[in-house]
């Protein structure tokens, strides 16, 4: 039946965002489904295209049957296109989701990858479970080409719109509740190295220690798993 | 340090427990305490440095003076308003009360400072389907004024001068600040978020572009080529021709280009007589003075956009 892949598509993403706490990891892009959905209406577009140019103007307007029958090839083709567009755009705000959830770090979320990456090349004797597990959680092995320049593209955007402002205000810091406190107690629980504050102060984090900063100083050191709010 | 839990309740329970002035007085002890404190952070900012350095002088020893007469009475609080007002408070009062508000419309839509209208117009972005105008020399105003003050913070921080009680006036100073900023990103995030989702309605319809800030509606464009460029590329590029537009409508009249929903349902509270309203099924709804309703956004958008509703 034409429309059943797409129908598939869709489904399938409809189900990848319905449990959105916790977030799961976003699936992979489902490029064989789609080439062959593409290939469907490219398919039904062609039948189209003969049948109108063999019978012409007048039986069109006399042939019932034939008007039927380009009807629903017509409408299937359309629906085929709505369902892939409505694939890609729940993807791209999963992706955008991702985004403002690393802080707009760009390197950040790639860079899940050569993690991922250096995991799977050393641990090849790891089970295939845990590797498929680490392959889930990289973004970038998720996404394809043109969502990564995408994802490229859309933080140029940001970069460029909050660049205006963003010695006063960092548009990327988190939304969840306003903020009660200046300072706040953190753990480390990953070798950040040494790091800069604001004020000019040198902070060694390792591992295991602990520290009382002020909150817009390390956000994004907590975003991105270094350290941890106690 | 969750002194911002405290609202006027336990504002006042100081000044009771303090028992040592009374009311009027330490009220007063507090005004004059607090604005040294601003004239001190003023001085900073100003380039004559010799007169700092004796208003300094001056203003320390006083307020040695004072300080041992009321060593810790509500000042602390009060100076969180110094500037901006404790904007947890104003929610609050926003969210359930009114009660102060509704006296009377004109006169309140000027005494409103800064930081209250920012939140009146946070609320009213978060609360409706469409993009509402940019509050651009809003916004400016406090950018403006976030900077000036996170100079004076940064100037009396590093003056050893400043006394233990003083650094901790500073650091609730610097927390209200952080939490101006939070309204700030929010209300822009949010617009952002609209923004994003009608981008290609905002691009294709000039008389919605008067809304926008200059750098938003760049934004919406560009994102609407991104957005396209990245869908081409996926899919589109590999169909049949005629199925390639992006601005297409459906048999059933369903544009691609997604509007906002002017069906919305949306919270009211009319600080006017906003009259009647028919609703879908023929009925008459008054919009009462000082009465709450949930309704469609398309049937209120007149009175929201006039202000004599307002969004909750």
């Amino acid at each position: 039946m034409y429309g059943d892949l797409a129908l598939q598509l869709v489904t399938a993403s409809h189900r990848s965002t319905l449990s959105t706490t916790p977030q799961l990891p976003l699936p992979k892009y489902a490029l064989p489904l789609i080439l062959s959905i593409c290939l469907e209406t490219r398919q039904l577009g062609q039948s189209i295209t003969t049948a109108a140019e063999q019978y012409g103007q007048i039986s069109l307007s006399q042939d019932k049957s034939l008007v039927c029958n380009l009807t629903v090839q017509h409408l299937s083709a359309r629906r085929n296109k709505r369902c892939l567009l409505t694939y890609l755009s729940t993807r791209i705000n999963g992706i955008k989701e991702r985004w403002w959830d690393s802080g707009g770090s760009l390197a950040y979320l790639l860079s899940n990858e050569i993690l991922g990456d250096n995991n799977n090349n050393n641990n090849e004797l790891e089970n295939d479970f845990e590797k498929e597990i680490s392959n889930d959680k990289d973004l970038k092995n998720n996404l394809s080409p043109q969502e990564i320049d995408f994802l490229k593209g859309y933080n140029n955007l940001m970069l460029d719109y909050k660049s205006d402002f963003l010695d006063i205000l960092d548009l990327n810091s988190n939304l969840n509740k306003p903020p009660k406190e200046l300072m706040i107690d953190i753990r480390v629980i990953k070798d950040a190295g040494e790091i800069f504050l604001e004020n000019g102060e040198k902070v060694d984090f390792r591992k295991g220690e602990r520290f009382r900063l002020n909150r817009s100083n390390i956000e994004r050191l907590i975003v991105q798993g270094f350290l941890e709010e106690v | 340090m969750s002194f911002f839990d405290d609202d006027d309740d336990e504002e006042d329970d100081s000044l009771i427990n303090n028992g040592i002035n009374q009311r009027g007085s330490s009220s007063r002890t507090t005004r004059e305490n607090s604005s040294l404190f601003i004239d001190r952070l003023r001085s900073t900012v100003s380039p004559h440095s010799e007169e700092i350095q004796i208003q300094i002088q001056i203003e320390r020893e006083r307020e040695r003076s004072k300080a041992s007469e009321s060593i810790f009475d509500e000042s602390n609080l009060s100076l969180s308003n110094f500037n901006e007002n404790n904007f947890e408070n104003q929610i609050q009062i926003q969210n359930y009360e009114k009660d102060e508000e509704d006296d009377d419309y004109d006169e309140e839509e000027e005494d409103l400072n800064d930081i209250k209208k920012l939140n009146k117009f946070w609320i009213k972005e978060r609360g409706i389907p469409e993009l509402s105008n940019w509050q651009g020399d809003l916004i400016d105003e406090i950018f403006d004024k976030l900077e000036q003050q996170q100079k004076m913070v940064n100037t009396l921080n590093s003056d050893p001068q400043t006394s233990e009680e003083e650094h901790f006036k500073l650091m609730l100073v610097q927390t209200e600040m952080e939490r101006v900023k939070y309204l700030i990103r929010s209300y822009v995030r949010t617009r952002l978020h609209k923004i994003e989702k009608f981008s290609h309605y905002i691009t294709v319809t000039p008389n919605t572009h008067h809304l926008l800030s200059g750098a938003e509606l760049s934004h919406a464009k560009r994102y609407t080529d991104l957005l396209h460029t990245h869908f081409e590329h996926s899919v589109l590029d590999s169909l049949p021709e005629w199925l390639r537009k992006m601005d297409d409508t459906y048999g059933d009249g369903l544009s691609m280009i997604s509007k906002p929903n002017r069906n919305t349902p949306v919270l009211i509270y009319c600080k006017r007589d906003c009259g009647e309203i028919t609703l879908e099924g023929g009925e008459r709804a008054a919009l009462a003075k000082g009465t709450t309703h949930l309704v469609k956004y398309k049937l209120v958008d007149r009175w929201i956009n006039l202000g004599w509703a307002e969004v909750l």
